[in-house]
């Protein structure tokens, strides 16, 4: 009997959550508390040339834009699309940026082959991945996009389950976050990937900021001790929000760097929790 | 009989960790856990009107919990949380090496239920209502499984 004591004790020190309930987030989730949109005065019928005007001159603009991104992209002079303001990865594919076999398969696994799969990963388009770094242990950090124009990555090999996609990078969303870690202790770290001009990234943990400097758009952060790595994935720190300061001296909070558009979730199913601001 | 809203937020300020911790066993990490919580009491929130009282509000809230979890999660057959428990790995391993090793060998029946009674501090009556099984066979199924989790730990201890 007293075993059987002993065993729930163990069980009980073992799976001790973190309590940081949020019932405003609650709330503003459950559309309960979200601030009404003023209605939008009438506009005079006057107005209606002018506006078609002003969206034929968009469109031209546009249309001119689109050309020349065509035309650029066609010359190689960038990879266009989710890996823009990625310097790391604006540069010809080669053989190093191949995803590993043992990498690749386990995406392909990941990709809804299983009950289990990862819906953000689906539309994976793995021909296009680039290989922009290492983190401290090795592991490769490679981006690859998706049908639905996700900016993905993941670390390889080996590889455990450090993958995840995000919108791309832009100005609102100057990089991602992502909590990664494995069974080597030294696989347990923050890493992300900043927009090029970042040249560090702050986040809040245990009450402290922390700031780490940005390396070829990549940042890592771990510590050695075990109650960091613990506090770092219970509090998952730079992946609520961040700071990027950037060379030029500004700076921009990203309040949801894991939260996609309104869209993309719908498309893949996925619940509002990750919704972007 | 509907939830009222400040049942739902009574039962989301007592049990918060509670189902941050069930659903991390679940999903495997504690921050998915947490934006499974709180869209499982967004729509609780939504839904309350479709509460209908015929077992416990917390019961109610930790199937749509579930659903929530399972959801999104293929584009074919949806999984049962057997199939889900089974793939998912064992959050914050590192605490407990030995301990979390012999969970991953329990059957996924007898890991949900462990992870019900000690990941979400579940009482009996809400795994049975929970899981959707009897009361007496949520007791046999947490005495099989610890008797499995003790001989696999002693089995490691020998061999050390």
């Amino acid at each position: 009997m007293s075993e059987i004591v002993a065993i729930e004790e163990r069980l009980r020190r073992f799976t001790t959550a973190p309590d940081d309930a949020d019932w405003q987030d609650v709330l503003r989730r459950a559309g309960l508390n979200a601030p009404r949109p003023a209605t939008p005065p009438p506009r005079p019928r006057s107005h209606w040339t002018h506006r078609r005007a002003v969206v034929a001159i968009v469109v031209a603009v546009l249309a001119l834009v689109g050309t020349s991104v065509a035309i650029a992209d066609r010359l190689g002079a960038f990879d266009g699309g989710p890996f823009n303001g990625i310097g790391a990865a604006h540069h010809r594919r080669t053989g190093r940026d191949v995803i590993d076999p043992t990498t690749r398969a386990y995406l392909e696994r990941k990709n809804c082959g299983l009950p289990i799969c990862a819906p953000m990963i689906r539309g994976e388009r793995l021909e296009t991945s680039h290989r922009i770094g290492r983190i401290p242990s090795g592991r490769n950090i490679y981006v690859f996009t998706t049908t639905w124009k996700g900016l993905c990555y993941v670390l390889g090999p080996p590889p455990p389950d450090d993958f995840n996609c995000s919108r791309p990078l832009g100005r609102a969303h100057p990089s991602t976050a992502f909590i990664a870690g494995g069974a080597d202790p030294s696989d347990d770290l923050a890493f992300g990937i900043a927009r090029d001009g970042v040249t560090s990234i702050s986040f809040e943990l245990n009450g402290h900021e922390v700031t780490v400097p940005v390396r070829n758009n990549v940042w890592t952060y771990r510590s050695d001790s075990t109650s960091a790595r613990e506090a770092l994935r219970a509090a998952s720190a730079p992946t609520r929000s961040l700071t990027a300061r950037f060379a030029d001296g500004r700076n921009v909070v990203d309040q949801c760097p894991t939260c996609l558009s309104r869209r993309i979730l719908r498309r893949l199913g996925l619940p509002k929790s990750r919704l972007g601001p | 009989m509907a939830a009222s809203e400040e049942s739902i937020e009574e039962l989301y300020r007592s049990r918060y960790a509670s189902f941050r911790g069930g659903l991390a066993a679940v999903t495997g990490s504690y921050d998915t856990a947490r934006d499974v919580v709180q869209e499982a009491f967004a729509q609780a929130l939504r839904d309350r009107k479709q509460f209908r009282g015929d077992g416990s509000l917390a019961a109610w809230v930790w199937r749509i919990a579930f659903r929530i979890a399972l959801g999104g999660r293929s584009n074919g057959r949806e999984p049962t949380l057997d199939e889900f428990v089974e793939a998912a790995p064992i959050p914050l391993p590192e605490r407990d090496p030995l301990l979390a090793e012999a969970l991953k060998q329990l059957s996924p029946q007898r890991r949900l239920v462990v992870f019900l009674r000690y990941f979400a501090d579940l009482p009996y009556t809400e795994i049975a209502s929970v899981c959707e099984i009897s009361e007496g066979t949520v007791a046999a199924t947490l005495a099989h499984a610890h008797a499995d989790l003790l001989r696999h730990l002693e089995r490691e201890k020998a061999s050390r």
